[in-house]
């Protein structure tokens, strides 16, 4: 795959660089946070979606950076997550486009033709079977409000963990210090604070409360995580 | 008024509370998109659906929710699951 081939060992560091050197972000006990993500990324086998809250365009690529070093991306390719970014936002320009193949991206159309959405759901269904991470916003898009949104969720993504048997999800809270609302890209010299858990979401309904049920229980995980950032705080 | 026209007034009833196109319910039909005319968000388009299943007392699937999306497929969709 050219992704694996570029996009791991010549872009991810790139990206990385940014992100540390020109932006100036730290994440907060980075090495007990890594330590914590490979434990449970690996103790079993088996499919797990990676869920983050949403505040800024680039959420994806600090959880990913804060997540695994990139050793561990060049050595499993598998361990970079594929992502599922919105069409119109970074499909515009070719230079995005190009960022987005090389890093795992099947985009989507928020919002969009029911059929199209399916066929994403079932794509990165596969690649979850095939033992790929997957990252997806269960807000949907970025929080209008600053916290963890319930009002948009993403009901897609309940129907991919109910059609996937023993389905895992890494809940990922992640936030700057500054970070009061949502933005395009955190504020420079941002520190991220990362708390995580891994949860297998089950439900005892059947149809469409099933899988309002199972989004529920990963966004009331992310509102648990933010209530202790703020207590912690 | 027919059965058909019975269950769609209720359907118009949910889904009111969550319209943005107020004006647009004036001159609602079948053919109404819920989402395009009267800009229902796609999120809520969930609530509005597990709304039809405590009124009508009716179990509704992924496949069968993703098949509405006017006010005349959920009239359609409603009476065959209540027939």
């Amino acid at each position: 795959m050219l992704s694996h081939a570029i996009g791991a060992p010549f872009v991810w560091p790139l990206v990385v660089a940014w992100m540390k050197y020109l932006r100036g972000y730290r994440v907060r006990d980075l090495g007990q946070i890594r330590r914590q993500a490979r434990k449970l990324l690996t103790e079993r086998q088996g499919p797990v979606l990676i869920c983050p809250n949403h505040l800024t365009y680039i959420d994806s690529l600090v959880v990913q950076w804060a997540l695994t070093s990139l050793v561990q991306v060049w050595r499993s390719y598998r361990l970079f997550a594929w992502n599922v970014p919105e069409l119109t936002n970074f499909y515009k320009k070719s230079w995005l486009r190009l960022g987005c193949y090389l890093g795992k991206c099947i985009p989507i159309v928020r919002g969009g033709d029911r059929e199209q959405q399916n066929l994403v759901f079932e794509k990165l269904s596969y690649v979850l079977r095939q033992g790929e991470l997957v990252m997806v916003f269960p807000e949907g898009s970025r929080s209008r409000t600053g916290r963890i949104d319930l009002e948009n969720l993403a009901h897609g993504l309940g129907r991919m963990v109910k059609k996937i048997d023993h389905c895992r999800v890494l809940c990922v809270y992640i936030r700057g210090d500054r970070q009061d609302r949502k933005s395009v890209l955190p504020p420079a010299g941002q520190t991220f604070t990362v708390d995580m858990e891994l949860i297998e979401p089950v439900s005892e309904q059947k149809g469409l409360r099933a899988t309002q049920e199972i989004v529920l229980q990963i966004a009331h995980r992310l509102v648990d995580m933010e209530e202790r950032y703020f207590a912690h705080r | 008024m027919s059965q058909e026209e019975v269950v769609m007034k209720q359907i118009v009833e949910i889904v009111t509370p969550f319209v943005k196109n107020k004006s647009a319910l004036a001159s609602i039909t079948p053919e109404t998109s819920i989402l395009d005319d009267l800009k229902v968000n796609s999120a809520r388009l969930v609530d509005i659906v597990l709304a039809f299943e405590d009124v009508f007392e009716i179990e509704i699937d992924d496949d069968d929710a993703d098949k509405v999306r006017t006010i005349g497929d959920a009239t359609k969709l409603v009476l065959a699951k209540t027939a």
